[in-house]
């Protein structure tokens, strides 16, 4: 069938040509309204008279309905919600942008969604004609028209970042949005999250601390639910806990008093003095002997740099047995002599025990020995 | 809701005839003919622009169905062979208004987006562009609803609208007073009312974009055949 002009002037009657289905899988046409019935116009056209077009004339145009129905296919889409897209930005004002994403209506793209992070004037956000990726959010409304969002694919890729940044145990700057109760709110790599109590360390929970910025380590992500927990005790403990080792001789000021034991905050970093280890006597009432708030010494047993938690001990730096009890603050003042007398005592055990072992091995008989091979003799 | 009862009926064969009878028409749709190569460039442009692309299927009017070609994926398709014709037809009305020193009144969506990029091009076409709703009574009662100043106190020799279903109203007036309306139908829209309808689409702000280009032409065009034929001494339009 010619195309241009070839049936004549202004719409042939709709009777006639009727309503042609074009199938998506071809270029296959098929007729839905049946040809052979002669419409009310056709039979007042041909009594009436029209005059005779020209056929031929329009042949040589040489663009047919084939040639129409591939350029549209050039057009086609299949666009449904939650595709990504790539797309032209048409214009944008401050509720919104429209986005070219080839499909009937220009796509709407809310002020809302244009990025994570708040946008202070959207009309100049972006500039007309950026091609960028979008996720469609929306299905089509009545007049066609798809949503989208730039928002969640940025989203998406700051669910990755910060997954791959807990796998690596990697420290991250964030900085703190809110205060309540339970510990603080915080915003990292553009997602919000937060910092619980026990965790905080050293920061104070209260509304001085809004804008400041710290580190912390991730604990718990749970992308379903959008949840991202921190720990600053963690980067802390990671970076200041090198500082001292066990057998080390540190300041630190009293916590907490629990019947088993004192906590101990050197530093930031947390540690328990048990009670077993305050002094050579048996302690009977801890509340007696330390209050929270009191500075105190004490040595490290031993550290747990993952958990951030440390073991101290007095009862090595008391010079006579029960010293504590009768008389902390001369134990404090004699730590450090008495601190370096017990190390300098481990290190000679140390090596005294060292000098054995190897006796041992070097006395050891070889002669007789399964490995050897037999005498030849 | 607003059925006009003395529109111009477009498909009757009495009418066809006696269209055709009128010189202008003839000398138009010759020239058309004449264009054969032209057409397809821009039956391309249109193509490219969007225009082809109807509403989905399910919402299309019944007396769309002539200029529909037919449906892919869900969307009807509008037939492009027809939409040239009459494109080429409500352009030349446009041009002839002009050329007869008559005004012509632009109405378009009032998204923002899409107002920006039609603004400036009614502004260079010299035709009065109607922000925001089209009050009623506009046309028909200009001095009570106190409108007329947006079209420069004169009625306006024809309308071109770019949202047709969302004016209604204003196709009811102006077929009320005898005034042409070139409009561009979609598929959801009842193309009876208006007197030169152009089925295209009018959602995409490409597409939009080109009605008013292709307005903005004729409209110059117009003011250059007005000033050969001999200069608008008498009741310059604007």
């Amino acid at each position: 069938m010619a195309f241009v002009l070839s049936h004549g002037f202004v719409g042939r009657s709709s009777r006639s040509v009727g309503l042609m289905r074009v199938s998506r899988y071809g270029s296959a046409v098929t007729m839905v309204t049946a040809e052979g019935r002669a419409s009310k116009f056709e039979s007042m056209r041909k009594k009436y008279g029209v005059p005779q077009t020209n056929e031929k004339a329009a042949d040589d145009v040489g663009f047919s309905y084939e040639d129409f129905e591939s350029a549209v296919s050039e057009y086609e889409y299949t666009l449904t919600q939650g595709d990504n897209v790539h797309g032209r930005i048409f214009d944008c004002s401050s509720r919104g942008a429209l986005v070219d994403i080839g499909a009937k209506a220009a796509a709407w793209l809310p002020a809302e969604e244009f990025s994570t992070r708040p946008v202070d004037s959207p009309s100049e956000y972006f500039a007309p004609d950026t091609e960028m990726e979008f996720v469609i959010t929306s299905k089509e409304d009545m007049n066609g028209q798809l949503g989208l969002s730039v928002r969640r694919l940025e989203h998406q890729k700051c669910w990755d970042r910060v997954v791959q940044l807990q796998a690596e145990d990697v420290p991250v700057t964030v900085e703190v949005i809110a205060v309540n109760r339970g510990g603080c709110l915080v915003t990292v790599e553009g997602l919000r999250g937060f910092i619980p109590q026990s965790h905080s360390g050293n920061i104070v929970i209260n509304e001085s601390e809004v804008g400041r910025k710290v580190t912390a380590k991730f604990l718990e992500l749970d992308p379903e639910r959008n949840r991202v927990v921190l720990s600053h005790k963690l980067a802390m403990a990671s970076t200041q806990m090198v500082n001292y080792g066990p057998g080390d001789v540190v300041h630190g000021i009293v916590s907490g008093v629990k019947p088993y034991g004192i906590f101990v905050d050197i530093n930031g970093v947390s540690g328990l003095l048990h009670i077993s280890q305050i002094s050579h006597d048996r302690v009977s009432d801890i509340d007696s002997l330390m209050e929270v708030g009191q500075q105190i010494k004490c040595m490290i047993l031993n550290q747990d740099k993952n958990k951030g938690r440390m073991s101290l001990s007095t009862k090595v730096l008391e010079d006579k047995p029960g010293d504590m009890v009768r008389d902390p603050e001369q134990v404090f003042e004699t730590a450090d002599e008495v601190a370096a007398r017990y190390k300098q005592k481990l290190e000679e055990e140390r090596k005294a025990s060292a000098e054995v072992a190897e006796e041992i091995v070097s006395a050891l008989d070889f002669s007789r020995d399964d490995t050897d091979p037999p005498d030849e003799s | 809701m607003f059925r006009a009862s003395r529109t111009l009926l477009q498909e009757s064969p009495l009418v066809q005839r006696k269209l055709l009878q009128l010189p202008a028409e003839q000398r138009l749709f010759e020239e058309t003919m004449l264009r054969g190569r032209e057409n397809v460039n821009l039956v391309r442009q249109l193509i490219r622009n969007r225009v082809h692309m109807g509403h989905r299927a399910f919402f299309s009017n019944r007396r769309m169905y002539q200029y529909i070609y037919g449906e892919r994926n869900g969307m009807h398709v509008i037939n492009l062979d027809k939409t040239v014709i009459l494109m080429r037809r409500g352009m030349a009305l446009i041009r002839e208004m002009v050329a007869n020193n008559c005004t012509v009144m632009w109405c378009a969506p009032n998204k923002d987006e899409i107002f920006r990029v039609v603004s400036p091009l009614a502004q260079q076409a010299n035709a009065y562009l109607l922000r925001g709703k089209f009050v009623p009574g506009t046309l028909t009662d200009p001095v009570e609803s106190r409108q007329a100043v947006r079209y420069g106190y004169k009625l306006p020799g024809c309308l071109f609208i770019m949202n047709t279903k969302d004016n209604a109203r204003a196709v009811h007036e102006a077929a009320l007073l005898s005034i042409p309306v070139v409009g561009i139908v979609d598929t959801d829209v009842n193309p009876d009312p208006v007197t030169y309808p152009i089925p295209g689409n009018d959602e995409s702000p490409q597409a939009i974009n080109l009605y008013a280009n292709f307005a903005m032409q004729a409209m110059l065009e117009g003011k250059a055949l007005r000033e050969r034929r001999g200069g608008g001494s008498a009741g310059r339009s604007r």
